[in-house]
């Protein structure tokens, strides 16, 4: 299973900003000689991977700009407006982009926390609810199966139909 | 039952030890509910294992296609619960109830292993704290547009989001296709629960709050059957919302007081709501009273983000060019999942009406 909506939004700086942290307290644990190698293998790789991404979106923005750019100019000034890449900048990622994610990311983690501090509070911290879910699920099967998938039958050919085959029953 | 119980048994530890092609400390549990097509691949999959588990265990869940006739053939153990228990954590939890050796592990009916998948995943118990762990999921079969989509949506996940989260010892969720769980721990938690629709999250989010350790070991490879039609990719999109927003629903509170989870989870939470909003809604609607359909760029400006991990993994399985053409699939997968999630938000939290059926996907 995967929660959410993967590759979008604030996700995205934020899993780049959670790798750089990692640098960080890896390097904080290197000066502290309390070093994990394994540990270690994992950040170099997830802070190298980030810093990739970094530099692909860069260049996919500057890419875009730049062919964006060679369009006329009237319509060119149809699709972005009067002067948008004007001063020859063509990178589609704008710094207020940036400013946006992170102010937003920060508005967040305020609320989270002041989340935490209203629930202190009150004295309901750390209380979980029960879902109203009280009625019982019912299983039925939507879907196909993929006929490429033949093992299984293959080998039950030959093998009792299941009213013939006693049935271990729980309870 | 009882004849049952006794031989799931523990052998002597160091005798398991001395033995490295038999693992007796463990029970695979298989939940099965008309999976004729495919558990005989699972269970030889399982039996080709450099560790083998002690016992398999297959709960055929009332199944009406001869699941448990094809299970009994490949000699494992079959239980047949009176009636269908209605999830596939309610046919875990009949399982459960038998199991008495030092570790469980769940998989799915459809899924296949790495032939070392036990053996790496066993590992991550070295550590004390550590109460669950997981694998590296990938689809078993990448043909059709769905399939494809979500070959890139697990690349991603598993190669850049995942191993951040377990650096932190908070992976989001011990996914319920293939994980394995120190049996205490998961008894002293009533095993899986049905209160929400996915069980997976549901006991991941509480193990972190209990202050157990899950792992994501990223060597253990497992091979799920993953929807390949629309209509089985929209029942199990609307599961996985649903389910999400009910953890988010039933767990926040206690989430708020684990340090990192909390991050992770309202990042996810965050994303899940207003990136889908502005996917489904707002893009569409500046892009038509605006008249600028240069927005459209919008919903692939980012695509590197999710191209480079892709690619990286993909390279070490040398199938660069299956994921390179799989990618454009995940920008329509995104957009589909957008919609459900937004479907389950408004369902849950606007209309109050919890969806409660589950519906069978892979």
């Amino acid at each position: 299973m995967i929660a959410g909506l993967p590759g979008t939004g604030i996700g995205g700086l934020f899993y780049l900003l959670a790798s750089g942290w990692m640098a960080f307290r890896e390097g904080w644990s290197k000066l502290k000689k309390r070093h994990d190698l394994s540990r270690s293998k994992i950040v170099k790789g997830q802070l190298l991977l980030g810093l990739v991404i970094v530099a692909g979106m860069w260049a996919m923005g500057e890419t875009i700009g730049r062919l964006i750019s060679l369009l006329p100019t009237t319509l060119l000034n149809r699709l972005l407006g009067p002067h948008a890449l004007s001063h020859g900048k063509f990178n589609l990622w704008k710094t207020s982009i940036f400013y946006w994610t992170t102010g937003t990311l920060m508005g967040l983690y305020l609320l989270m926390h002041s989340l935490r501090l209203s629930l202190w509070i009150s004295g309901d911290a750390g209380t979980a609810r029960c879902l109203p879910i009280d009625l019982p699920a019912r299983t039925s099967f939507r879907g196909q199966i993929i006929p490429s998938q033949l093992t299984a039958l293959e080998a039950t050919r030959g093998a009792d139909s299941s009213e013939q085959v006693e049935e271990r029953r729980v309870g | 039952m009882a004849s049952l119980s006794a031989s799931l048994k523990t052998d002597n530890f160091a005798r398991r030890v001395a033995a490295p092609l038999r693992n007796g400390h463990l029970t695979v549990i298989v939940p099965a509910y008309n999976e004729r097509e495919s558990i005989a691949d699972t269970l030889h999959s399982l039996q080709g294992q450099t560790r083998l588990p002690e016992k398999i265990v297959v709960v055929d869940d009332c199944s009406t296609d001869g699941t448990g006739d094809v299970a009994r053939m490949l000699d494992v153990s079959v239980v047949r619960p009176a009636s269908n228990t209605g999830s596939k954590a309610g046919a875990q939890n009949v399982a459960l109830q038998l199991i008495d050796t030092e570790f469980t592990m769940a998989i799915d009916a459809d899924t296949t292993l790495a032939p070392d998948a036990i053996e790496k995943l066993l590992q991550a118990f070295d550590d004390s704290t550590v109460a669950a762990a997981c694998g590296f999921v990938i689809p078993r079969f990448v043909n059709t547009l769905w399939e494809r989509a979500r070959y890139v949506e697990y690349l991603l996940a598993f190669t850049w989001y995942k191993p951040i989260q377990d650096y932190y010892r908070k992976p989001l969720i011990s996914s319920g296709c293939f994980s394995m769980y120190r049996t205490s721990v998961l008894k002293q938690h009533d095993g899986w629960q049905t209160r929400t629709l996915a069980e997976d999250m549901d006991l991941t989010w509480s193990l972190h709050e209990h202050g157990y350790d899950v792992r994501f070991v990223p060597e253990a490879v497992c091979y799920p059957i993953e929807p390949h039609s629309f209509a089985f990719m929209s029942t199990q999109l609307r599961r996985w919302s649903h389910g999400f927003l009910q953890n988010v629903r039933l767990h926040w509170r206690a989430v708020l007081e684990v340090p990192y989870l909390r991050v992770f989870v309202m990042v996810a939470a965050w994303d899940a709501i207003f990136a889908s909003l502005a996917y489904v809604v707002l893009i569409p609607l500046l892009v038509v009273f605006l008249s600028m359909p240069v927005l459209l760029l919008a919903y692939f400006i980012d695509l590197p983000l999710v191209m480079i991990p892709v690619v990286v993994t993909a390279r070490k399985r040398k199938e660069v060019r299956k994921a390179i053409v799989s990618l454009p699939c995940f920008l329509v997968l995104r957009l589909l999942n957008s919609y459900f999630i937004l479907e389950a938000f408004v369902s849950e939290f606007i209309l109050k009406r919890s969806f409660n059926t589950y519906l069978k996907g892979h």
